[in-house]
């Protein structure tokens, strides 16, 4: 079976992603393909495997067979860090905020080591969250809806390619849900590509050209959103098939 | 090579299978308090040793059994043994395991060199069961047939009591799932410290049998903890039977070796296979030790 | 940097100035006994200082880095045998630390929390073993009686051991305001986080465990010129292990002055004690290391910062098996 290339205008392609957990098909022969500079959805009911996929294709799970390719490099099998370090970049459905390091560690720590600017860099992102007094406060002694800031501003510190956001706006307050958003239609703007799992349609409808619905380990549809909020699969996925097996 | 003459073999097999019931009996206990609440209890050796001293005292002072002395330290112990978790392990057993490590080292610590004080460093032992007898012509100790005999009945017995009755079948759940368990009604506290005297009380046993065999000083304990340590990694963490297993495999395994090789190389035989497990395969035999 | 930090460095900085020279004229003003005192005190710094980057900076934990003070005493003494200077042997029993821990940490490394620490327990043990049984080497468990013809005056030991552990102190409180130390801290408190924002994890692990193994390895070789004798039992024996921990974990673990306090406090303890009653200096040493557990998490160094619950070494998220 020969893989089809990845298009140039892909920064992210996935074939045939199968992830066995022991007898648990989490991922069963995902095919993907995440264009440049978009912000696509991916969206799916709990169990689906989307945090799966993303896993897998960050490096943390290595147990995965198929094909990844980022940027025109086939990445499967490498480490995390080094896939960070060549721009695809993720964040945690759950704050991973380094509990007792400051927040201006946390920033820099994720910056390059050649970077002598890391500590400005950090603080104007700070800045533009309006956190910069929170530099050197401990990441334990922030909010969790700060924590999920702090560690969104995490990943900016390499300037990365890709952005894989699991749920960024999970258990936030709605003002910094609002700067979240914002950073990140900015950050598009600018060139920045995003992989966003979220479970608010209206953010997905809002920001997203492209969504891809993931349902018991395999894409079930694919599009814009309005088709998907149509798609009949789409809907038996969510709400469970149609009356006919409601009784018995 | 005279050593592979059948008999002999058997010899070694059943001195192992002996041995191991002894390292089985005290795994089992280590290895049960781990299941049920994720604390690895470096004080286990010593609990151990306390049981061997204890039966070393009433012998020596009051002339008792060791066997007899089974009958009044287990119970002791046990009741020692839950009311140490109340006080102790209780503190730490929400927190990272490397709280309770610490804290039962600490606590370790301080009963070897308790036991120092009181006892100095010569070797006591309780030579009360002398000689061996012949089954087929093949000669068995007789300290380390009892000695086996009764750690695999208790072993065995805590086996049963955690299949087939309904306190045994609450202190399984709650090592499965202590959540879940609470919620169903199981009073997760009661049942840890119910778990710690039921593991103190195996250690103890598996000290006064030591007291027949072996010779002892308080710091015994860091060997045996350390073949606590090889057996239930390779039997898998939390796994009982994978721990019986895993003890009378270390027995036999030394056995053999030790006829073989040499004794040191025979006692050295728990960090080899410590070792080889943990280098290929982390997640040892059934359970999961590694990351 | 806010001022007040760069305040109080300097004024730390002055008083650690103020007591390396102390250190250093002291053999003018003290007798030999004070000096060996001293020397034993210098040896323990240097000790927690390693154990300090290993297991306080990047929370690996270790139940058993005597093994690498064991590998150096014997490094150093066949070295001193073999009819070697002493500062070469100095130098041997620190590179034959280095260069086994490499291979030692990549295997023990990959374990986490807990069994990490039994890993280097095991470690500990298997070393004593080895010792005892590799006669041909180490000459078994009668060890190794080095002639004073080989051996370095007081004077020379004492400022050997003050160099290393200055040194020591110097590189942990180096790399704490580095880049380095800042990974390895990420590392502590989430390693799988701090991989995915690009901290190569495994190098930054295995350089630290080589350099902790370094530093005792040196002062192993130090150890044996001072007592002049080796054996298994010495040379890994348990109750250093214990001092290392609770040193570092009593003084304040991850910090660079904690393992100076807490090793000059239970060197002053076991000096009071040991002679007489070294049962009683142990048993209190578990009392503290209860004490730390349960109380006192940041050690005492976090009483001048009021800050009790700061533990760094046990802040990681996963450490129990599914």
């Amino acid at each position: 079976m020969t893989i089809p290339a990845c298009d140039p205008d892909h920064i992210l392609c996935v074939w045939g992603l199968r992830r066995d957990f022991g007898g648990v098909q989490a991922l069963r022969g995902v095919d993907l393909h995440v264009a440049r500079g978009t912000v696509t959805g991916l969206i799916g009911p709990n169990g689906s495997g989307k945090t799966t996929l993303f896993q897998v294709i960050s490096g943390i799970d290595r147990g995965a067979t198929g094909t990844i390719t980022f940027d025109g490099e086939s990445i499967l099998g490498w480490r995390p860090s080094q896939i960070y370090h060549r721009g695809l970049a993720r964040t945690f459905q759950l704050s991973r905020v380094f509990p007792e390091l400051t927040v201006l560690e946390n920033l820099v720590v994720a910056g390059s080591r050649k970077d002598r600017s890391a500590d400005e860099r950090a603080l104007g992102l700070l800045e533009h969250v309006h956190l910069r007094d929170y530099a050197d406060v401990l990441g334990k002694n922030l909010s969790y809806g700060q924590q999920k800031l702090v560690e969104f501003l995490r990943v900016l510190m390499s300037d990365p390619a890709l952005i894989l956001l699991d749920e960024p706006a999970a258990g936030v307050n709605p003002t910094l849900r609002a700067t979240l958003w914002d950073m990140v239609r900015h950050l598009n703007g600018l060139g920045t590509t995003f992989l966003i799992i979220e479970h608010n349609m209206e953010v997905i409808a809002d920001l997203c050209s492209d969504v891809y619905v993931l349902s018991e380990g395999e894409i079930i549809a694919r599009g814009d959103f309005a088709a998907i909020r149509n798609d009949e699969r789409v809907v038996e996925a969510y709400f469970g098939k149609a009356r006919r097996q409601v009784a018995t | 090579m005279e050593l592979l003459e059948p008999d002999i073999l058997l010899q070694l097999l059943i001195g192992g299978l002996l041995a191991g019931a002894l390292y089985a009996l005290l795994a089992c206990g280590l290895n049960l308090i781990f299941g049920v609440m994720r604390v690895i209890n470096l004080t286990h050796a010593e609990l151990m040793l306390i049981g061997a001293f204890g039966s070393y005292v009433l012998y020596t002072a009051f002339g008792i059994h060791p066997l007899i002395s089974l009958f009044l330290i287990v119970p002791v112990m046990f009741v020692a043994g839950y009311y140490f978790q109340l006080v102790l392990v209780e503190r730490v057993v929400e927190r990272p395991m490397l709280d309770s490590l610490l804290a039962t080292y600490g606590v370790s610590i301080i009963l070897v060199n308790i036991g120092l004080l009181i006892f100095t460093a010569d070797f006591k032992s309780v030579p009360v069961l002398q000689g061996s007898f012949a089954i087929d012509d093949i000669p068995i100790s007789e300290p380390r047939a009892v000695a086996g005999l009764i750690s695999v009945a208790l072993t065995v017995g805590v086996y049963l009591f955690l299949e087939r009755t309904r306190l045994g079948k609450a202190v399984r759940a709650v090592s499965e799932h202590a959540q879940v368990a609470s919620i169903c009604g199981i009073d997760v506290r009661r049942i840890r410290m119910l778990t710690f005297g039921l593991a103190s009380a195996m250690a103890a046993a598996a000290g006064v049998m030591l007291s027949v065999i072996y010779s002892f000083w308080p710091g015994s304990g860091i060997d045996f903890i350390q073949k606590c340590f090889a057996i239930i990694i390779i039997g898998g963490m939390g796994n009982f039977v994978g721990a019986l297993y895993g003890g009378i495999l270390l027995g036999v395994v030394e056995s053999f070796v030790g006829a073989f090789v040499s004794t040191q190389w025979g006692e050295a035989m728990a960090y080899v296979l410590l070792v080889a497990v943990l280098l290929i395969r982390p997640t040892g035999l059934k359970g999961v030790a590694r990351a | 940097m806010p001022s007040v930090a760069s305040r109080l460095r300097s004024s730390s900085a002055w008083a650690g100035a103020a007591l390396v020279a102390a250190s250093a004229l002291a053999p003018l003003v003290f007798n030999e006994y004070y000096q060996s005192f001293l020397l034993q005190v210098f040896i323990a710094i240097a000790l927690a200082q390693a154990w300090n980057l290993i297991s306080g900076m990047t929370g690996y934990v270790s139940f058993g880095h005597s093994a690498f003070f064991g590998l150096g005493a014997y490094g150093g003494a066949l070295f001193l045998t073999w009819g070697f200077p002493w500062w070469l042997a100095v130098f041997h029993g620190a590179v034959v630390a280095a260069i086994l821990s490499l291979p030692l940490g990549v295997l023990t490394l990959r374990l986490r929390g807990p069994y990490f620490a039994i890993a280097m327990l095991g470690l500990n043990e298997i070393g004593r073993i080895v010792a005892t049984l590799w006669v041909d080497l180490t000459n078994g468990g009668s060890g190794i009686t080095l002639s004073p013809s080989l051996l370095p005056s007081l004077g020379m030991q004492y400022f050997t051991s003050l160099a290393l552990a200055l040194g020591a102190t110097l590189l942990v409180a180096w790399i704490h305001g580095n880049r380095f130390g800042l990974e390895l801290r990420a590392i502590r408190e989430d390693e799988e986080a701090a991989e995915m924002v690009g901290v190569n994890t495994t190098l930054n692990k295995v350089i630290a465990f080589v350099l902790s193994a370094l530093i005792p390895g040196a002062m192993g070789a130090v150890y044996v010129m001072y007592t002049s004798f080796i054996n298994p039992g010495s040379a890994f024996a348990h109750t250093r292990n214990v001092e290392m921990i609770v040193m570092v974990l009593f003084g304040g673990s991850g910090t660079v002055w904690g393992p100076i306090v807490g090793a000059a406090i239970i060197m002053i303890l076991r000096e009071m004690l040991w002679a007489e009653f070294p049962e009683v200096h142990l048993a209190l040493l578990g009392v503290l290391l209860l004490v730390v557990v349960l109380y006192l998490p940041g050690g005492i160094v976090s009483l001048a910062r009021r800050d009790r619950r700061r533990r760094p070494d046990v802040a990681k998220a996963e450490e129990t098996p599914p």
